[in-house]
């Protein structure tokens, strides 16, 4: 890295202040530019103009100059400038003012990231990369990231500028009001991501006033291990008559500013609203000041895009990994993998977190799948409906990389080993995207069978880990269980290697108890036995399945053992009523009442519609769960009918004749959506019944139909009411989301052999999507045909741009799917 | 739940007046006060002057002060004679945006029916920033005309990237426009409100002036979609 001064150096070091501008903006508007008006610009039109305003900011004593360059991407610029010529010309400007230092300014793209939005990761890096090489070659002394509100797009620009750019970074966040960015990240999660992803300072710009800022500054100190940066806006801003005013004087913004020197920051600036007069009142502030020392804490810290996960230096406290996303032993997890079924491993993640889970255990690993792709795919979604961090678990070094690569927070990477290779191949990949990393007690002689050795190894770990630049508090050690009945002698080694390890080393443990009932009866007693005593040998991240309620009474208990339940209250207010299960009741012997069936002597049958049964009689009670959405009672009744029905007589001649009930009662105005769809989720569980009880009965395979939203478009519950539909009805379906691309529709035709496409889009400048697609598909993959739905469409327009199909809704999809297998159409 | 404001909120899934039984009703009603409960609309307006000027292709709405220049019949028509015209925008923010995603991974039916209750929410959000878009133009002695959304007549969403940029909706309420013109979050809406020296006529809204009329399946099951004559 190059450091242009020894006045620059003692900066990064925490020793000295240093004093940024104020805002460019609102000087350039007094300027007479106009509102989408493209500033950067002027560095090419009225250089003068913005050496004057930097001139100003020298002049009132600031030490850096941000060049005008904020929105100085190929995205934003278009065809009016190129990036290259934009920066050169801006840090001319910039350089001539005088300043002692010209940073380079870099905003957000512009465009918001997928999963929430469309631009891939990779689009957003090679827009940061290119304004990274222009300011390589500009002359710049810095780089400043800055208003970045997507925790993500800032890790885009923090990787894209330290790998094309050899300049300090400074990356600063914006928070709203309510302490988060809009994307819900808080000032703990980016002060852990980012000191992780190796900036020189970071912190916070733009949004709120000084005042608001010391309280988020406060709160990243602890956590930073580098100096903390603030530039605040004159106040909140109001609209009159078109203008944008800010109400803070430069006095009373000097006055709070203090509270940010109070607070840490040693790096500061002026934001919205500020002019060379609010500078000059900080340049008096920070003259002759000397900052305090740096207020980092070490403690072991994780974060995904909205929440951090910390567990203070010295502190016994516990963070429960679930680990249930893991296909060894699950089949129904294999088989989601398999056929790229996300949405099983989205539940497993949401249940895991509804149970108390702190951290979540990805693991994809299944011989037959492309690992890497799944594993990115996976981290993607998830962290798209959960918020805990994720710990990426995978002995495969490109998985790995590109999960954590475009994981938004500091990911846990699982595992290295003390084995050399191992080391080498993981550890910079863990450095470099700013992770934290699991060593395992194991070389490549295995695993040793003593305390003593597995101590050694530890260390063998720890030390390499910082010799990569990782620090020993972002490192956890897993002293691996083996099974009491095969090693019984080793459990007390392993407990005695995790209080060795804490004690000594100053890591993290984590460690999966399950491993050690192995080949034993009652597992779960032992599994939670051996948690209980882990925990209290110094075990602070457990591997559980967090849906069992036994493990979650042990970590309750044990929350309350080492104080991180302060004064009990959860474990009160949670067990207080609870009953005991080792507590049996007097009356336990009693037999339950017969159960009644749910129609006898019901009043909603009066609300059931009119239309006319197509079932026996003994479908009457599955036909009014379905008709009600009653799907609680379904598995009951199902399985109750298996009792005297073939699997396939209950589809074919139950399931599917209801199905087509609803439908027709769909299409004629009586039941409204979502009356349809609750129909369709009690049919649903029924078919899951079935598929669990006679596997064999879905191979039979109706027929397989790949649905798509096209590209451009992110709306999706038009398709995936289809889907559920179409499930329902016995069809194989393939869902490849939202925003596919047309090769990516012909690419999974032809991998899973398809025949039949249902594509949908919602809006008329989506539609071209779907033109585009069909063209495609029919060049590459003529075998197929293509039904289409969504607001916009009608029968015409569907043929005009060379639909097989055209469909209304659902239940018109369902009717189509049905009528082509059949072999009635297409 | 009272069974107007729910048929209110329910009209987006094309409720007019469906019988609803149990479990569906307590469900319903159950997600309805979640959202209720979990979202809040935000938002922001800005004034500009306005002027409709005459083209070599036509006439187009400039706002002045900014780059934005509306184009297309129908916008022409709204602005013609305002001397000024507010920019607004509302929305939940990112998180409806999550909380729905989550919804969809387990329960669709769920994600239909929080979606109306935030769909209705942006209304209501809207109603209640237009209203003190009118009470701006009244201290100033301007007359207000109901909002015109990008989107209706020929008032063309290519717009949304500069509308939102020049508003500052990006900067301050973190709304993201993709490269095919929707608004992310997607429970977000952007419009204008023309601002007249004297009474101006009607806005040409309702189904009759709507693009989509003749597919329109909200419009099929008998109700609208935008929300019932507002209370004075």
């Amino acid at each position: 890295m190059r450091v242009k001064d020894r006045h620059l150096q003692q900066v990064l070091d925490g020793q000295a202040y240093l004093l940024f501008d104020g805002a460019m903006g609102t000087m350039m508007q007094a300027a007479g530019l106009l509102a989408g008006e493209l500033p950067e610009l002027l560095n090419l039109t009225e250089p003068q103009k913005i050496t004057q305003i930097h001139r100003a900011y020298v002049e009132a004593g600031s030490q850096v100059v941000t060049t005008n360059t904020f929105g100085a991407n190929s995205l934003k610029l278009g065809d009016a400038a190129s990036v290259d010529e934009v920066f050169a010309a801006a840090v001319k400007c910039a350089r001539e003012s005088g300043a002692r230092y010209v940073a380079a300014d870099v905003g957000p793209t512009g465009a918001l990231l997928a999963p929430m939005g469309t631009m891939d990761f990779e689009e957003a890096y090679d827009l940061f990369a290119e304004q990274a090489r222009a300011i390589q070659a500009s002359g710049a002394d810095l780089v400043i990231i800055e208003t970045m509100a997507d925790l993500l797009e800032a890790k885009a620009a923090v990787l894209a500028v330290r790998e094309h750019c050899d300049l300090p970074v400074f990356a600063t966040m914006t928070f709203g009001e309510d302490g988060r960015t809009f994307l819900g990240t808080t000032p703990e999660v980016a002060a852990i991501t980012l000191s992780a992803l190796g900036v020189q300072a970071l912190g916070i710009n733009c949004s709120l006033g000084p005042d608001a800022l010391a309280g988020l500054a406060r709160r990243m100190a602890p956590l930073s291990r580098v100096p903390l940066m603030v530039q605040a806006n004159a106040g909140l801003p109001r609209v009159e008559d078109g203008v944008t005013v800010f109400d803070i004087s430069p006095d009373d913004y000097a006055q709070a500013a203090r509270a940010l020197l109070d607070a840490g920051v040693t790096v500061i600036g002026g934001c919205c609203g500020t002019n060379p007069e609010y500078i000059s009142r900080l340049a008096e502030l920070v003259d002759g000041r000397v900052p305090a020392p740096c207020a980092y804490e070490g403690a072991f810290a994780l974060s995904s895009s909205q929440r951090a996960l910390v567990l203070d230096a010295g502190s016994a406290q516990i963070a429960v990994v679930g680990e249930r996303i893991n296909p060894t032993g699950k089949p129904k997890l294999q088989e989601a993998l398999r056929s790229g079924n996300m949405d099983y491993l989205l539940n497993e993640a949401i249940e895991q977190q509804e149970n108390g889970a702190d951290l979540l255990d990805v693991n994809v690993g299944l011989p037959e799948i492309d690992e890497p792709a799944v594993m990115a795919q996976a981290v993607d979604l998830i962290q798209g409906v959960c918020p805990l961090p994720l710990q990426v678990d995978s002995g495969d070094p490109q998985a790995i990389e590109r999960a954590t690569r475009r994981y938004s927070g500091k990911a846990l990477v699982n595992s290295v080993s003390a084995k050399r290779e191992v080391l080498d191949a993981i550890l910079p990949i863990v450095k470099r995207n700013g992770c934290a990393v699991v060593g395992l007690t194991l070389d490549e002689q295995g695993i040793p069978p003593t305390a003593d050795e597995r101590f050694e190894l530890a260390r063998r770990i720890v030390q390499a880990a910082e010799e990569h630049g990782i620090p020993r508090e972002d490192v956890v050690i897993d002293c691996l269980a083996m099974s009491a009945s095969t090693n019984q002698s080793q459990v007390v080694e392993i407990l005695r290697a995790i209080s060795r390890v804490k004690r000594e080393l100053g890591v993290r443990t984590m460690l999966g108890v399950s491993n050690i009932s192995f080949g034993l009866p009652q597992r779960d007693l032992l599994n939670s036995t051996f948690l209980a005593s882990a925990i209290g040998a110094g075990l602070d991240l457990p591997i559980i399945n967090p849906k069992s309620e036994r493990y979650r009474d042990v970590i309750a208990a044990t929350r309350v053992l080492n104080g991180q339940d302060e004064g009990s209250t959860g474990f009160i207010a949670d067990y207080a009523q609870w009953e005991d299960p080792y507590k049996v009741p007097v009356l336990a012997a009693a037999v339950p009442a017969e159960k009644q069936p749910a129609t006898e002597g019901d009043d909603d049958d009066d609300d059931l519609p009119e239309s006319v049964s197509r079932v026996p009689e003994d479908g009457a009670e599955v036909r009014h769960l379905v008709l009600t959405g009653r799907k609680g009672q379904m598995e009951e009744e199902t399985r109750r009918l298996l009792q005297t029905h073939d699997p396939l007589d209950l589809i074919n001649g139950y399931f599917i004749p209801i199905l087509d009930e609803v439908g027709e009662l769909f299409e004629s105005g009586e039941f409204f959506l979502p009356q349809l769809m609750a129909s369709a989720e009690a049919v649903k569980v029924g078919f899951d019944i079935v598929k669990e009880l006679a596997p064999a009965a879905e191979g039979e395979g109706k027929g397989r139909i790949i649905v798509a939203t096209v590209k451009g478009d992110i709306h999706d519950i038009g398709k995936n009411i289809v889907k559920m539909l179409l499930e329902n009805y016995g069809f194989d379906v393939i869902d490849l989301g939202r925003d596919v691309d047309p090769e990516r529709v012909v690419q999974a035709v032809r991998e899973h052999d398809v025949r039949l496409v249902g594509l949908s889009a919602l809006m008329t400048t989506t539609v071209r999507g779907m033109e585009e697609t069909i063209q495609v598909l029919r060049e590459q993959a003529p075998q197929c045909r293509v039904m289409v739905g969504g607001a916009v469409l009608n029968e015409e327009y569907a043929k005009m741009i060379g639909s097989d199909f055209y469909s209304r809704d659902a239940a018109g999809a369902a009717t189509i799917a049905q009528r082509f297998f059949a072999g009635e159409i297409g | 739940m009272d069974d107007a404001k729910r048929a209110e909120i329910l009209r987006y899934l094309g409720f007019s007046g469906h019988t609803l039984q149990e479990p569906l009703k307590s469900r319903i009603d159950r997600v309805i006060e979640d959202c209720l409960g979990e979202q809040k609309p935000h938002g922001m307006y800005a004034v500009y002057p306005v002027s409709v000027e005459e083209y070599d292709d036509g006439p187009a709405v400039v706002l002045g002060g900014t780059t934005l220049v509306f184009r297309g019949e129908s916008i022409v028509e709204y602005m013609r004679g305002a001397s000024h015209c507010a920019l607004m925008a509302v929305t939940l923010g990112l998180v409806s945006e999550r909380r729905l995603r989550s919804l969809a991974a387990s329960s669709l039916t769920d994600e239909a029916v929080y979606s109306c209750v935030c769909s209705d929410l942006v209304e209501c959000g809207a109603d209640k920033l237009e209203a003190q878009v009118v009470a701006y133009a009244r201290e100033r002695g301007l007359f207000a005309k109901e909002r015109y959304c990008p989107g209706f007549g020929d008032f063309s969403l290519d717009i949304q990237a500069d509308f939102v940029r020049v508003l500052g909706a990006d900067k301050h309420l973190g709304i993201y426009v993709t490269p095919a013109g929707f608004l992310v979050p997607s429970k977000s809406m952007t419009a204008v409100v023309g601002l007249f020296g004297d009474v101006p006529g009607q806005a040409r809204l309702g189904c009759v002036h709507c693009a989509c009329r003749d597919y329109c399946l909200i419009r099929e099951s008998g109700t609208v979609c935008y929300r019932r004559p507002r209370d004075a």
